[in-house]
């Protein structure tokens, strides 16, 4: 199987896969186990490569974060087999993206100020995860490198890996959400955190 | 009279019943009678094997009366079978209607089901299960009312996109745009209002409302349509969103902006109050 069809199965798979979750159908496992398997299979083909086609970064970069959503939507086995399905999922990918290459794109003076932006105050995200909440001024330096860095690459074939991990933060604000509101008994924070990540939702996804 | 009405059905039932046991049986691929007589019995000149052809198929004629008498056989124990699997179901019916009460009040109850199930019948020819040109439906939530129209859950957030109310709309988390989500299927509709995706598919029993879109006084996009998808459900490169486009084509999803006025509204009711008590997802 060659790689476009091969690409073309796991992005199908996975659509699959959260159409039937977001209708209330449940996991559907034969559409998660192609979405692994086909993976899998392009994992080892980009190995070697330090950036991985555009059709497939949207995919990559959401599957986690929406499998964990949806699997909220459901209870007790249903729920428990969704976020074994994206914890499966999420150590593969970080996996495939630590992989040491080459690099071939010149990524480092894109993403610098973007890098450097979130490495602030103690790393953007490293507060977020401590309960710590979100610095709304340091957010508002990140999404302007992030605007910049999305609207260059909109037009590239090919991603590098590491902007790939970068947007997967990004993407995953979500997740933190509800850990605000629930888990740190924080609701407006997590209010705060929520139109962020709307903002970035539309920035890096449509 | 009253006595004999059970035994005067069960005579018919059985009667209707047996019909088709009193047919000529024959396996399947086996040769009929006729069959036999024009292809083994040949009249030729009498010679040598003539007397041998007839006992052959005297033989052959034998055999098949005892197929036959066999397959009688077998279908009278069918038939004998079939009335004790009857007379029990006539019982276990008389049993359900009556609850060991007269057979007066068994009548009764049996014409008030039958009255039940024509009501029933009459509510179901009347629920649209395809979809209707320029008529939609919404499943509101308790503190939308209809009589004062419907509105948008956050008409000032104006940023965010179709694609992205599409995306999170359905999340119990979701601040509202100014879109407001309604679906040309009924179908979607009703399963919706009876089943709580977002809470293990608990059972739920919400009003729906139809919508006139010839009333609709404020844009709408559907988002079934091929040409509104290439407009609003893609990505942020501008290639088209698949997933997205999944969702609103398997929810049949049509987006109005801002409010629907009242005079569009066509309240039908919770699915309880047309169907009776329902499960989850269920149409009875």
């Amino acid at each position: 199987m060659n790689e476009s069809v091969l690409m073309e199965e796991f992005i199908e798979s996975e659509i699959n896969m959260l159409t039937e979750l977001r209708m209330g159908n449940g996991l559907d496992r034969s559409e998660y186990e192609k979405c692994i398997q086909t993976f899998k299979d392009l994992s080892s083909w980009w190995k070697k490569e330090d950036s991985i086609p555009e059709e497939a970064v949207l995919t990559i970069m959401e599957i986690y974060a929406e499998l964990y959503l949806f699997a909220g939507n459901y209870k007790d086995d249903e729920k428990e087999a969704i976020i074994e399905a994206a914890e499966h999922f999420k150590k593969m990918r970080e996996q495939f993206l630590s992989n040491e290459v080459m690099q071939e794109h010149d990524q480092d003076s894109l993403i610098r100020n973007l890098v450097k932006a979130i490495g602030e105050n103690n790393g953007f995200f490293v507060q977020l995860e401590q309960g710590k909440g979100m610095n709304e001024e340091q957010f508002e330096k990140i999404f302007l490198e992030l605007e910049h860095v999305t609207n260059e690459i909109s037009t590239w074939e090919r991603i590098p890996k590491s902007i790939v991990t970068l947007l997967i933060s990004f993407y995953e604000m979500t997740l933190y959400v509800d850990k605000y509101k629930y888990d740190f008994n924080m609701p407006l924070e997590a209010d705060k955190i929520y139109d962020a990540y709307e903002r970035v939702f539309a920035q890096i996804a449509g | 009279m009253k006595k004999l009405l059970y035994p005067i059905l069960l005579s018919l039932l059985m009667a209707l019943f047996l019909n088709p046991f009193f047919q000529p049986q024959q396996a399947f691929g086996e040769p009929n009678y006729t069959d036999i007589a024009s292809t083994d019995l040949v009249v030729e000149d009498a010679d040598e094997g003539f007397l041998e052809d007839i006992s052959s198929w005297f033989d052959g004629l034998w055999e098949n009366i005892d197929d036959a008498i066999d397959g009688v056989k077998e279908a009278f124990g069918e038939i004998f079978d079939f009335i004790g699997d009857l007379i029990g179901s006539i019982d276990e019916a008389i049993a359900v209607f009556t609850e060991d009460t007269s057979e007066e009040e068994a009548i009764n109850n049996l014409n008030d089901t039958l009255d039940q199930a024509e009501e029933f019948i009459e509510d179901i020819k009347n629920i649209p299960l395809e979809p209707k040109e320029n008529i939609v439906y919404r499943v509101i939530r308790e503190d939308e009312d209809p009589d004062k129209g419907i509105f948008a859950k956050a008409p000032e957030r104006e940023e965010i996109t179709i694609a992205g109310h599409v995306n999170n709309g359905s999340r119990p988390g979701f601040k509202g745009s100014k879109y407001i989500s309604t679906t040309k299927s009924f179908q979607v509709a009703f399963e919706n209002a009876t089943k709580n995706i977002n809470d293990g598919n608990s059972s739920q029993d919400l009003r729906i409302i139809q919508i006139d879109l010839n009333k609709v006084t404020n844009k709408y996009y559907d988002l079934t349509d091929p040409e509104t998808q290439d407009k609003y459900l893609v990505s942020k490169a501008g290639k088209p969103w698949q997933r997205v486009r999944n969702y609103a084509n398997k929810s049949q999803e049509l987006l109005i902006e801002y409010s629907i006025p009242k005079e569009a509204i066509t309240i039908l009711g919770r699915p309880s109050e047309f169907l009776g008590d329902i499960g989850p997802g269920e149409s009875k």
